[in-house]
């Protein structure tokens, strides 16, 4: 399945809300910055992702934004460039062995 | 399934609704209109879902279901029963709604926010009243037979009027909708007539399009309606899987491709029917490498359309870091051991999970997993695959009960055992051909070459989790065939390659092609166990030469309990995980995993597992050690030796992990329907077309062959 690489970010205006909406995006894919996610999702995965954040945020006072950075694995991620220490290594598509 | 015809039927009778007797149907009888929905688009799709009890959602099926978020809050007031109104006189079927309602309430839906409820009066007078409205209404018809949830119903003096909501934008055909949205909500009609409204019409409304369609329930509508109501409760009694709809653009819209594979299914139905010959010579033609290209079909085939996806999403994660705890974070599953973290992955990247030996999880952790469907496997520290847990059993009850009977009658199933073992031989035998293809066009120079195996599709990903941790002999991922030791490697292996490999590989292959023969003509389960043991001897024997590693790797045929030699632990251990994977791939199927055909069942061994294990064993375990050892990826250290027995070190563990997923997320061309899919996906599709021949749609099984 095609994935596509994903910049998520949020305002949420409630200190609950915005745990919860932390604790989501943490099953989604990693944080970078405060309140910045990166998530390779599928098609399907994304409509996860929105259902389950509709439920959490307010959306008269929260903003969620959605940025297509294109395919996994292609620019989607050479579009990331960081100043200071980055918060990234993009996981390969391997099965985890611990 | 013959599709039915209105002709024969009484027409008068199914515009009525009068059925000859008249039977009134129990709750259980009762045919969700949902489902007539289904049938209408696909009979086959219905029957999934509704006798097999198939579920699954593609984007399409959980937009819809998010286009309904708003409606599905049953409404605080129940609506008048038909009765309260009184003598009313009938009013004119066509409300014109958009101008009654002052705006429809969905076009708000989308923006999440819903808008108060327009003010509700009890309409006792008709005409002028406002509408009267109710959300998310289950109803029922105990004489149509049929139940249904209502999206929206308004009502406008005893005018009733059914509102559905659906995505997208209103489809361009003189209807302007779809025709399984037009009976489904013609039913919703039926249903509400019983009831004792009177409803002519109802409406969808088009999320999309912002807009609602009326759809007359005219006589057309209603007789079509009717007819199908009884073509559905006819495939509910029939237990015949309808065919698959024939290059339909339904099908890549449909959530139930993967589970159905229209084009498939299609294509063997269409060989089978293009051979015409009797079940056994079908089965040593299927795939056959040395009849390739044969004329099976005479007719120009449509070509099978990709519409599975060439691999999942998710992928296992193993644990065998002895002490570790899984445990679960929000949506991540986190494996710690003592204080440290050794990693935490979201769980929907996670396809199963694998334990080996003191490993813990946590019940908050495995109640997630099973869940979401995620199984997960218990392996000894050894590497013995012991048990699995999973979520409830699936409900294809038909499956299983195929299963049992087929089970317990020997010729059908010799007829399978026939299938897995003929392609074991052929698959073992393909292994050596190209090998020895390969050497004599190498010039016995190049030690690491098998054309398909590896290296092309993953050149590039040299990550293996945190190689901090048991990093001994070769923790990452090797990109290329190591120099460091091809002198070790090269030496011996030359010395027997000179000792006539060709001649010896030509009679080898020519035994195996006998065997392979013989063994699809075989007559008892005796005479193909029989062939079945000496075909591995010869194949062992040539595989034992494809090995490069050395001394170390010396291999005289297979030893089990334990393993006496490296080879041969190697081969139990990814023998093993084989097993897992075909144990996980028939269970999503719906089999018992436990009962076979060829493996007779034995207490806790996963024997169809094993059964379709056979096919795969050259392809996916052999070829997996050859490459672990041909590139060097483990070594003489990666063993240890106790007593005789030989087991893997922690490191060279993690390497055989490592290589089979390499080799089960391979992609290949498949050699039946010529699309590119992962091992991973191949494994599943097969369990899918077994079940398939279970339950009568297949004649015989078609064993996964490479050319
Ligand atoms: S994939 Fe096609 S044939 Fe199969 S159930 Fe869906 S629509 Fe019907």
């Amino acid at each position: 399945m095609m994935k596509t690489v994903y910049l998520v970010s949020y305002d949420v205006c409630d200190p609950r809300r915005l745990r919860l909406t932390y604790k989501k995006l943490c099953g989604f894919g990693m944080a970078l910055q405060y309140s910045v996610f990166r998530c390779e999702l599928s098609a399907m995965q994304r409509q996860s992702l929105k259902e389950q954040l509709w439920d959490i945020l307010n959306l008269e006072e929260d903003r969620v934004m959605i940025v297509n950075l294109g395919p996994a694995g292609a620019r989607g991620d050479e579009c990331f460039e960081f100043w200071g220490n980055p918060r990234m290594s993009i996981p390969a598509r391997t099965a985890v062995i611990v | 399934m013959a599709i039915l015809t209105s002709s024969a039927v009484d027409l008068a009778d199914l515009l009525l609704g009068q059925d000859a007797d008249d039977t009134v149907f129990t709750d259980e009888e009762l045919i969700p209109v949902r489902m007539l929905n289904e049938f209408t688009y696909c009979p086959r799709l219905a029957y999934l879902e509704w006798v097999q009890g198939e579920f699954t959602d593609n984007l399409d099926t959980r937009e819809g279901t998010f286009g309904h978020r708003n409606v599905d809050r049953p409404s605080a007031r129940p609506i008048p029963a038909p009765t309260e109104f009184g003598d009313v006189p009938p009013q004119p079927a066509a409300v014109p709604i958009e101008t009654s309602t002052s705006n429809p309430t969905a076009t708000t839906s989308i923006t999440g926010a819903e808008p108060s409820p327009p003010s509700i009066e009890p309409a006792t007078t008709a005409a002028s009243s406002p509408l009267l409205k109710t959300r998310s209404l289950t109803l029922s018809a105990a004489r149509e037979g049929l139940v249904a949830k209502l999206d929206l119903l308004e009502l406008d003096g005893q005018h009733v009027t059914p509102v559905e909501y659906k995505k997208g934008a209103i489809p361009d055909n003189p209807f302007q909708a779809w025709e399984p949205e037009r009976v489904q909500l013609c039913a919703q009609g039926l249903i509400l007539r019983e009831n004792g409204y009177q409803c002519n019409a109802g409406e969808i409304f088009y999320i999309e399009s912002r807009h609602r369609v009326t759809v007359p329930f005219d006589d057309a509508l209603v007789l079509r309606t009717r007819e199908l109501i009884r073509q559905l409760r006819e495939m509910g009694r029939g237990g015949q899987i309808p065919s698959p709809l024939v290059d339909s653009p339904k099908c890549p819209r449909c959530s139930l491709v993967g589970i159905c594979l229209p084009d498939e299914t299609n294509l063997l139905l269409r060989d089978a029917a293009a051979t015409g010959l009797d079940a056994s010579t079908r089965d040593s033609r299927a795939g056959s490498p040395d009849e390739d290209g044969s004329a099976s079909t005479n007719s120009l085939p449509s070509p099978v359309r990709h519409l599975l996806p060439a691999r999942d999403d998710a992928l296992p994660l193993y644990v065998k870091e002895q002490g570790a705890f899984v445990g679960k974070d929000a949506d991540r599953l986190v494996v710690r051991h003592r204080t440290a973290t050794l990693i935490s992955v979201p769980l929907i990247d996670v396809s199963q999970v694998s334990l080996f030996g003191n490993v813990q999880m946590s019940s908050q952790a495995l109640r997630e997993v099973v869940d979401r469907g995620i199984s997960v496997c218990h392996f000894s520290y050894g590497g013995w695959f012991a048990a699995m847990t999973t979520g409830h059993v699936h409900k294809n009850i038909e499956l299983r009960m195929a299963q049992f009977a087929t089970a317990a009658d020997p010729v059908k199933s010799l007829e399978l055992a026939k299938s897995f073992i003929v392609a074991k031989i052929r698959n073992g035998r393909t292994m050596l051909r190209r090998h020895a293809t390969a050497q004599q066009r190498s010039g016995q120079t190049d030690t690491t070459s098998e054309p398909e195996i590896d290296l092309t599709d993953e050149t590039a990903s040299p990550r293996c989790v945190d190689a901090q941790k048991g990093s001994g002999t070769s923790a990452g991922w090797p990109v290329q065939a190591p120099a460091a030791n091809q002198d070790v490697s090269e030496a011996p292996s030359d010395n027997r390659l000179t000792q006539k490999p060709s001649e010896a590989t030509a009679r080898e292959l020519a035994q195996l092609a006998e065997w392979a023969r013989m063994a699809g003509r075989a007559t008892s389960a005796e005479t193909l166990l029989g062939l079945e043991g000496m075909a591995a001897k010869v194949y062992f024997s040539g595989f034992a030469r494809l090995l490069k590693g050395g001394h170390a790797f010396d291999f005289s045929g297979r030893n089990r309990r334990p393993p006496r030699d490296p080879i041969n632990a190697l081969l139990s251990f990814v023998y093993s995980l084989l097993a897992k994977e075909l144990t996980i791939a028939v269970r999503s199927v719906g089999f018992d995993p436990l009962l076979g055909f060829f493996h007779k069942p034995r207490y806790g061994r996963p024997s169809l597992a094993l059964d379709l294990a056979e096919e795969f064993r050259p392809l996916i375990g052999d070829s997996t050690v050859l490459m672990l050892v041909n590139n060097g990826e483990i070594s003489e250290s990666s063993f240890l030796a106790r007593a005789g027995a030989v087991t893997l070190t922690e490191p060279g563990r993690k390497a055989v992990i490592a290589a089979f997923e390499r080799r089960m997320e391979q992609e290949i061309t498949h050699p039946i329907f010529g699309y590119r899919i992962s091992y991973r996906r191949v494994l599943q599709v097969q369990a899918r077309l077994l079940s398939r021949v279970l339950l009568g749609e297949l004649a015989s099984y078609p064993g996964f062959c490479t050319r």
